[in-house]
């Protein structure tokens, strides 16, 4: 076999192993780069203040060698005045960068993991100043969630309006984040996304409990998608945050999913066009 | 509301843009993903993940890629082989077609030697840009092309051997 024909055979073999990506794949990389700005570029620090900074490292440079301990003492205090005035420059620019929340369901800036653990693990973690008498420690007392994400929140989220039928739903995960979605097939309708501290919701009277140890309560106002929905009524993809997604109830214009999570995190519910879509995005 | 109100002026021309780009390597970076994984579920998921974490890395680099094919593969395999080697994909039949056809032939192959040799005669990408696709030596990329085409032409006479 000549090397032209072994090359078709391969291009022939691989064409039936691989197939073009269907069309639903553009769709979902679309949503997720509209609804994900590219981080921020770094800000360079401007040319006078990198020389000032480096002139006062110098400075403390020098004064160590020549003036001891006390002068490094006198530079330190400098330098966190400097340190101040550079941090109140750069903050409008970084402000503008990353926009302070809203109530109202609004896509915005890149949900990245903030080190909300390593910045409380030094204050337990701390030593006391004398041992007592108790020889078990006493864990720190559970403390709610905090929304240090951009546009991510722990309080109730609403938004939508407007009678509509839900269609499908769905669940991804995402970096630094989980997502839901419900997708309708006409405007998204009122909707209100609740944190609990459990994975148990209301069925009718009858209490469901689902996978995880906190949960959100998605209730749509004049919604419905008896007939219509095709999507899955209960997933447990178990992904970081989201361990189980199941619609709750589903009448009398009022349709209610019920998420379990992992954990209580905040979360950021906002709404997509082409087609409607509620989009509840669980920080991880 | 909608998705007009997340972009700004700086933004708008910057997405469009490397959704451009984007788009017209969509095809073959997901064919590779599917060589690498061989699974198209798990193909499409990291082509998906790849393209946003292209993104992020996009608007650092101010959309100053030389060859945003190699660099956009290159994030692809890259995503793929990490991926591959957590989950530890096996072979599913189903997905990659029945036991003894010449895609099985090629699916059989040792993953490295079955992405060069994609990347080399399929995408029809040169010795150098494979090697920087797969983050290797120019040499491997050589060497592993010429295995892997004998291993296939073996494979493939073996079965014709095998049917007569």
């Amino acid at each position: 076999m000549s090397d032209r024909q072994l090359d078709e055979q391969i291009r022939q073999a691989f064409s039936a192993l691989t197939s073009p990506p269907r069309p639903q794949l553009d769709d979902r990389i679309r949503d997720s780069i509209w609804s994900r700005p590219a981080t921020s570029r770094s800000l360079p620090l401007p040319p006078a203040l990198a020389v000032l900074v480096a002139a006062l490292l110098v400075l403390a440079l020098v004064a160590a060698v020549f003036e001891g301990p006390a002068a490094i003492r006198t530079a330190s205090t400098v330098g966190r005045g400097l340190n101040g005035t550079i941090a109140r420059a750069l903050t409008p620019a970084r402000s503008a960068a990353t926009p302070a929340h809203h109530a109202t369901a609004t896509p915005r800036a890149t949900p990245t993991p903030a080190p909300t653990a390593a910045a409380t693990a030094p204050a337990t973690l701390a030593p006391t100043e004398a041992p007592t008498a108790t020889p078990a420690p006493t864990p720190p007392p559970p403390t709610a969630p905090v929304a240090t994400l951009p546009g991510f929140s722990c309080d109730a989220q609403t938004g939508g309006g407007g009678q509509s039928t839900m269609s499908t739903a769905r669940v991804g995960a995402q970096s630094g984040y989980d997502r839901f979605v419900i997708q309708f097939s006409g405007p998204v309708p009122q909707f209100e996304v609740t944190l609990q501290s459990s994975a148990s919701f209301a069925q009718g009277g009858t209490p469901v409990t689902l996978r995880g140890g906190a949960g959100l309560q998605v209730v749509l106002h004049n919604a419905s998608g008896a007939g219509v929905f095709s999507g899955p009524s209960d997933v447990t993809p178990a992904f970081p945050e989201i361990q189980e997604a199941r619609l709750i109830s589903d009448g009398q214009g009022t349709v209610q999913w019920g998420v379990g999570l992992a954990h209580a995190a905040c979360f950021h519910a906002w709404v997509l066009p082409s087609p409607s879509r509620l989009v509840v995005d669980i920080a991880t | 509301m909608g998705d007009d109100t997340n972009r700004t002026e700086e933004q708008i021309p910057e997405r469009d843009a490397f959704m451009t780009r984007v788009a017209g390597i969509l095809d073959p970076a997901y064919r590779l993903a599917t060589v690498i994984l061989l699974d198209s579920a798990a193909a499409e998921d990291a082509v998906h993940g790849a393209t946003l974490s292209a993104w992020q890395r996009y608007r650092s680099l101010r959309g100053e890629v030389t060859s945003f094919r190699t660099w956009f593969l290159t994030i692809v395999a890259t995503r793929c082989r990490r991926l591959r080697r957590w989950r530890r994909l096996t072979l599913r039949r189903g997905d990659v077609g029945r036991v003894g056809g010449p895609r099985d032939a090629v699916a059989g192959l040792p993953v490295a030697s079955r992405t060069t040799l994609f990347c080399r005669v399929s995408l029809g990408l040169p010795d150098d840009e494979v090697a920087r696709v797969l983050r290797t030596s120019l040499r491997r990329v050589r060497s592993r092309t010429v295995r892997a085409r004998d291993r296939f032409e073996a494979q493939l006479q073996h079965r014709e051997e095998e049917d007569e």
